[in-house]
């Protein structure tokens, strides 16, 4: 009783300090915050558990351990609680029609991120675990309306700018062909998982152009062109993901896990829409010059292409569980991604259709050009501490905190679309109801993200154009995941 | 039982925090005022003077000014619906060079000042947009036959004509603001100075309120010797070699400044096209002679166009670029300073409320010039409220820029002067 008491408490301090550095040291940006009532519900230090199909998300190695077939699916519901008190104002005074000092909330939202997998243990190759599943490593929605035009820079179009203005929807599905195998006298297990990557990116922008015409056409409010992108596509990649669990003891295991996405180009189509400035009196005296496209206050949509690379990042893992008692089990799990891989979204755009524009090269130039949102990420890691406990034969129990480190340290491309303010914790309960070869699971979690102010215009790419987003940011996240397991 | 009992309370408690966090927050757009109510119309708020010219010529102040055949004041007005049905204060402001009377209008002022009188950030106002001249960027609202006789213009004439066009028009000072930008807000001291107890408050954005800088040697002095380089004038071929239609500011300044400050003629010999009730252009051949200047140093008579062929004006410096006394001192007769101390009453800006928004990124050194007139004004006693502002990255505040942002500025103060 008393090694195991001592066991608990090593793992428990342990566990805490890991806890307290990775508020300082420690996957955020657009990684999920995982799958399974099971492995949510325990904030995620599910790696050296695995024991259902998320074991291919978790750790391939994990189905080895599961000697029933398994099929299984889960649906998250979650909703993004963001709150924007805007402070976009060039030189920190002059307002550029970005709604400031008015509390805004991101589009309300209930979203679902379903997923499913199955597992098999076939007799063949020495008893190999076969599974294929699906579900989303990366995901990203966000909506924000916070624009509205000036009357003097265009009275008659101040309206018409969509409500989706700041939108970024990322979603990156992972088919994953899963292999595990015992080894060892069944103590250690290795699996490999192939994934066919599928992703999808729809994201809009306001963007404020520098107006290259001279005064007075530049003058303000007509210092920036407002330009309303809109890109929609998709792109299919590959990405590798493996995993070894070793159970020490009959209590404890330890896993590793690694996980290479490669980059996804991703293509599709764009509406690009400039909303042009209108002065009466400079409209009228320009009339048939160049120069009228700047005071005109026409809307020219254009309806290019557009490439762009997604660089996801790969990232290891390390994980362990420990059966305090038969029915107590407590794991831990700490996980390192490499954010810092990930430059942002450039945007490359062709086969423009510049119709009812001047033939002027320097007009054209002005609005064929490409747009770029970068980013300047950091590697960034993640550690979980959760706990399970078998209440009843037919009900166990679930609880589990994780500590979430921010990517965006270095805030200083900042943006609507991406609100990862800091680092994040991360709370969870659940609770799994298993009746015969059914397990139905509920889990609900909690993220708290601290707030953050950003204050200062960046252009990080020396492009002309700010790449991030003044303000006042508040977030948290809920969600709440139904599953169900079936054994066979 | 007590068991299943917490266990359902905790269940309770779960839901609750689900719908807690599911909860519709409301509002995520902005809160859009009704701008349908007061949507810009500017056919019922703006009146333009100068398509009546008929009623509006300002003689004989503007009866010579140069390109002026008609002698009208180009002027646009502002009229806010209440100025229909009640007395409004009334604010003038004057173009900065190069401006016309729709340079206010060109930047905004029309829908800035719609939006704040709807929202209550001033009260309802008439404003008077008055023009300078495009061909040479403007007199400074001198005093001169070729420039035009502004003093009187911006004074009592002003005053008359609006008390004319306008029943709304309150003939009180205190309801009278002035304001401008670059050379308008040269004009706009101008004005109140030589015309005191007319307007009540003043605005003025950078312009040349001290021709020769806080040390005699900045201000306008630098950009003689620039315009000498960029000419390739030399002292032997200074006057005919000057080219009076260049197109950079510092000439197009000092000549248009030249007729204001430093004019030759003399002998006019102007055509005037009237429109009179026939219709038909009345020709007037004037041959007076109205001031003539003996130096023939800095004579410049062979230019400006066939029309104004007659309109010879000294510049203030000669071929090696430096200031030319005798005309740079006519000059400097008229720089604010000194028309504050020549003023007919003493201390002409007493009472007056004064607003100076100040650029050290302003063109043609007006920041320093508005800098070293500030300093002199608070010399002399008066308070003014000065209004820093600069540009922002990739965006200095050059050539009136942010005027956009300045007009709010200057409308709040005004409205704030008119008091209740």
């Amino acid at each position: 009783m008393e090694s195991r008491m001592g066991i608990l408490r090593r793992l428990a301090v342990t566990a805490l300090v890991l806890l307290l550095v990775s508020s300082s040291v420690l996957a955020s940006g657009f990684e999920v915050t995982g799958l399974g009532t099971k492995a949510r519900a325990m904030g995620g230090a599910f790696r050296a558990i695995a024991d259902d199909w998320t074991a291919a998300y978790y750790n391939p190695a994990g189905q080895a351990f599961i000697y029933d077939n398994l099929v299984g699916a889960n649906v998250g519901f979650l909703h993004y609680r963001n709150e924007l008190t805007s402070d976009y104002r060039y030189g920190g005074v002059y307002e550029s029609g970005v709604v400031n000092d008015e509390t805004l909330y991101n589009k309300h939202e209930i979203l679902s991120n379903p997923a499913a997998g199955i597992i098999l243990q076939t007799p063949y190759w020495g008893g190999m675990s076969v599974g294929f599943s699906m579900y989303q490593p990366f995901d990203n929605n966000i909506e924000w309306t916070l624009y509205q035009m000036p009357l003097a820079y265009n009275d008659s179009l101040y309206n018409d700018l969509p409500l989706d203005q700041y939108y970024s929807n990322l979603d990156v599905v992972a088919f994953q062909v899963t292999l595990a195998k015992r080894f060892s006298e069944d103590r250690l297990a290795v699996g490999l998982g192939l994934q066919l990557l599928r992703a999808d990116l729809a994201f809009n922008n306001v963007t404020f152009r520098a107006n290259p015409a001279d005064a007075p056409f530049s003058d303000r409010p007509r210092d920036r062109i407002v330009q309303f992108s809109q890109n929609d596509g998709y792109g299919w990649g590959f990405g590798l993901t493996a995993g070894m669990m070793y159970q020490v003891n009959e209590k404890l295991s330890i896993a590793l896990t690694g996980s290479l996405p490669f980059d996804i180009t991703v293509d599709g189509d764009t509406y690009q829409m400039f909303y042009m400035p209108y002065d009466a009196t400079l409209n009228s005296r320009t009339l048939g010059s160049i120069d009228n496209i700047w005071v005109n206050g026409a809307l020219h949509t254009m309806h290019p292409e557009f490439e762009t690379t997604i660089k996801l990042p790969s990232s290891v893992g390390f994980g362990l569980s420990y059966d305090v008692t038969e029915k107590l089990t407590i794991a831990l799990d700490a996980s390192y991604t490499m954010w810092s891989k990930y430059e942002g979204l450039e945007f490359v755009y062709s086969n423009w259709d510049p119709t009812g524009l001047a033939a002027d090269p320097s007009v054209v130039d002005f609005f064929e050009t490409d747009l770029t949102y970068p980013q300047d990420w950091n590697a960034a890691g993640k550690v979980a501490l959760g706990a399970s406990y078998d209440w009843k034969d037919y009900l166990t129990l679930l609880c589990g905190v994780s500590g979430d480190q921010s990517a965006d340290r270095d805030p200083s491309g900042f943006t609507p679309q991406l609100v990862d303010t800091g680092d994040k914790w991360g709370f969870n309960i659940g609770a799994i109801v298993t009746f015969q070869q059914w397990e139905i699971g509920f889990a609900t979690s909690y993220i708290h993200y601290p707030d953050i102010d950003i204050n200062q215009m960046q252009d990080l790419n020396n492009d002309g154009l700010f790449d991030n987003f003044p303000g006042e940011y508040k977030a948290e996240t809920f969600e709440t995941i139904f599953s169900f397991n079936y054994r066979f | 039982m007590f068991t299943y009992t917490r266990l359902a309370v905790a269940a309770l408690l779960l839901v609750l925090v689900v719908l807690a966090g599911c909860d519709d927050r409301g509002r995520n757009v902005p809160s859009r005022p009704d701008f349908v109510e007061w949507e810009v119309d500017p056919t019922n708020r703006v009146f333009s003077d100068s398509t009546t010219p008929v009623t509006s010529p300002m003689e004989p102040e503007l009866l010579f000014q140069i390109r002026n055949d008609i002698a009208v004041l180009e002027m646009e007005t502002y009229i806010p619906p209440e100025a229909f049905t009640e007395p409004v204060p009334t604010l003038v402001l004057l173009a900065p060079e190069g401006g016309g009377d729709t340079y206010y209008l060109e930047h905004g002022l029309l829908q800035i000042v719609e939006e704040m009188t709807a929202t209550g950030e001033i009260q309802p106002m008439l404003i008077v947009m008055v023009g300078n001249d495009p061909t040479f960027d403007g007199y400074f609202y001198g005093n001169s036959y070729a420039a035009g006789f502004y003093d009187r213009v911006l004074g009592d004439k002003m005053i008359e004509k609006l008390s004319f066009l306008f029943p709304s028009f309150i003939a009180d000072p205190a309801k009278i603001g002035i304001g401008g930008i670059g050379q308008g807000a040269y004009g706009a001291f101008r004005a109140a100075i030589q015309n005191p107890n007319t307007y009540g408050s003043i605005s003025a954005v950078d312009g040349p309120l001290d021709f020769d800088g806080a040390n005699g040697s900045g201000g306008f002095v630098p950009y003689m010797q620039q315009v000498v380089t960029l000419q390739g004038l030399t002292p032997a071929n200074f006057r005919t070699a000057f080219d009076s239609v260049a197109t950079d500011e510092p000439t197009k300044l000092f000549i248009g400044g030249s007729l204001a400050f430093s004019p030759h003629d003399t002998l006019l010999y102007y055509t005037l096209n009237l429109l009179g009730d026939i219709g038909e252009p009345v020709t007037k051949n004037i041959t007076q002679r109205f001031q003539r200047l003996s130096d023939t140093t800095t004579l410049i008579n062979t230019i400006i166009g066939p029309d104004d062929d007659n309109m010879h004006f000294h510049l203030p410096f000669d071929g090696t670029g430096n200031p030319y006394t005798p005309i740079w001192n006519l000059w400097l007769a008229n720089d604010l300073e000194r028309l504050h101390d020549n003023a007919s009453v003493s201390q002409p800006l007493t009472g007056v409320n004064i607003w100076i928004a100040n650029s050290r990124q302003a063109k043609l050194n007006f920041g320093d010039q508005t800098a070293s007139w500030i300093e002199t004004l608070r010399d002399d006693g008066y308070a003014p409220e000065v209004y820093n502002y600069s540009g922002y990255e990739g965006y200095p505040a050059t050539n009136g820029k942010v005027v956009y942002d300045l007009i709010r500025e200057m409308l709040k103060f005004h409205s704030e002067s008119f008091g209740d």
